[in-house]
């Protein structure tokens, strides 16, 4: 059949893509830090906590929750103009992740399907 | 010299195997679709003043640059005319800004999506109904300016349903959902006028819709039981604004219900307090025993009652829809975005020949 040229209306993604960190080779005795934004995914998160150490030789799991900060952060929200509203409800502040970051050495975040 | 720098690739020439290849290219909302030939993409990009190849924005999470000629050539696929696309470059624009959290919407569980209300004198030029049914079907200025904006997301945010937007059930208005404010039968100043604009600008706010929700109050002859009516149907525990204490709920009057307001008295700051201070008093004991805890933590009830928001201003208020009809619509907005407002540039825009519903006060209905 006759076929028609188009203008494509899909974007590639950029060429500067970060590239992800290399895989660790073992998990003994590495921390593994895991990130929980969501009330639910924290349940499904402290189930990995718990069998990780458990069932594996794994130095140790950390979680970093935004729960920890929610709290102070309801209360110190203010608004600057018609249209300004408080920053992400869900972030984590850079200097939180980053401190957890040091301590950890392979990190699990985000929910997967 | 060829101006298009976007990269060419084929469908294929009968309209309905054309359908079929875009829908196995991915490319569609599950409608067809117009090809868009480099010829339909020169003449749509004719009412807006950048190159073909000027990045308006990048758009996540893919980071997809939306170049004004991949903007042209999804607002060609959502069968928009030319004089539409100013409005889409300006959305475009405004959803990509930081606030919105265009990542966050292109990615969640929620069924969130990007809601367009347009202002100012460009309603009229290009025909966006404000009037009756400006939600639904037939009218097609609304209707392919807020498809273009999504398959904008698809195409160029890479918002795909399932593999990356995760939203579990989605809602209709991510097909499109694109309003104008009836500014000439509201009491009130117009949306974009609240936001600093002159009135004779015209502009497109994007705010993130989780639903709407009709309100229909007939019996009420005053403002107190209009609003009473309204706010008993905007505090409920399942909106993302109460759980999270953030958002910009939006409550959209038709223009009679707006009339009674202003009538008894009301301007529309009026009307945003009485809806904080109706909204400010939810029980406690509505709640699940798992919210009731959370809410409890984190110092959120008063006297064992709850606010949706923390100050009328975080509401939104505009005027829309038919006469003789008491029905208005409160939108619920997702937690995590911030309304954004964008500057529409209509100077190459011809203001389309014929009857207008909204030309006309938008009391003719289907005049077009």
């Amino acid at each position: 059949m006759a076929r028609v040229e188009v203008i494509d209306p899909v974007a590639p993604p950029p060429g500067n893509v970060k590239q992800a960190a290399p895989r660790v080779a073992d998990l003994r005795g590495k921390v593994i830090g895991v990130r929980s934004y969501w009330p639910n995914f924290q349940v499904f998160v402290e189930r990995i906590q718990e069998r990780l150490r458990s069932e594996t030789k794994v130095g140790d799991v950390r979680i970093i929750s935004v729960e920890d900060e929610r709290a102070d952060r309801m209360h110190t929200q203010t608004r600057t103009s018609a249209t300004a509203m408080p920053s992400s409800v869900d972030a984590l502040s850079p200097q939180k992740y980053a401190a957890f970051a040091q301590g950890i050495d392979t990190a699990i975040s985000g929910l997967a399907a | 010299m060829e101006r298009l720098k976007a990269r060419r690739v084929f469908l294929e020439e009968d309209a309905e195997a054309a359908f079929e290849d875009a829908c196995g290219k991915g490319w569609t909302d599950g409608l067809p679709i117009i090809p868009p030939t480099a010829a339909r993409v020169e003449r749509m990009m004719a009412t807006v003043q950048q190159t073909p190849d000027t990045v308006i924005a990048t758009l996540p999470p893919r980071n997809g640059a939306a170049t004004v000629e991949r903007i042209a050539a999804n607002a060609v696929m959502a069968g928009c005319r030319p004089d539409y696309l100013p409005v889409v470059v300006a959305a475009v624009e405004a959803i990509a800004q930081p606030e919105f959290n265009l990542y966050g919407i292109n990615s969640t569980t929620s069924p969130v999506t990007p809601m367009l209300i347009v202002n100012g004198p460009v309603r009229h030029m290009i025909d966006l109904n404000s009037s009756y049914g400006f939600f639904g079907p037939g009218w097609r200025a609304n209707a392919t300016i807020g498809r273009a904006i999504r398959l904008a997301q698809l195409n160029i945010g890479g918002s795909i349903p399932g593999a990356v937007s995760k939203s579990t059930m989605a809602q209709p208005g991510r097909y499109t959902l694109c309003m104008a404010e009836y500014e000439e039968r509201s009491p009130w100043p117009s949306l974009h006028v609240e936001m600093g604009h002159p009135a004779e600008e015209s502009t497109v706010t994007v705010t993130a819709a989780t639903s709407t929700v009709s309100v229909s109050d007939v019996w009420s002859r005053d403002a107190e039981g209009i609003l009473t009516t309204m706010t008993s149907s905007m505090d409920w525990p399942g909106i993302p604004s109460l759980r999270y204490f953030s958002g910009q709920p939006l409550l959209i009057l038709n223009p009679d219900h707006a009339a009674v307001c202003s009538r008894d008295g009301l301007s529309k700051e009026d009307v945003k307090r009485v809806l904080y201070e109706r909204t400010s008093r939810i029980p406690l004991s509505r709640f699940a025993k798992a919210e009731q805890q959370r809410l409890t933590e984190d110092r959120r009830v008063r006297d064992g009652h709850v606010a949706l928001v923390p100050g009328p201003e975080y509401f939104m208020v505009v005027v829309a829809g038919g006469h003789g009809g008491y029905h208005s619509t409160f939108v619920p907005t997702w937690a995590q975005s911030q309304p954004v407002t964008r500057v529409i540039d209509t100077r190459r825009i011809t203001p389309a020949p014929g009857p207008s519903a909204t030309r006309q006060g938008g009391d003719v209905h289907g005049a077009r």
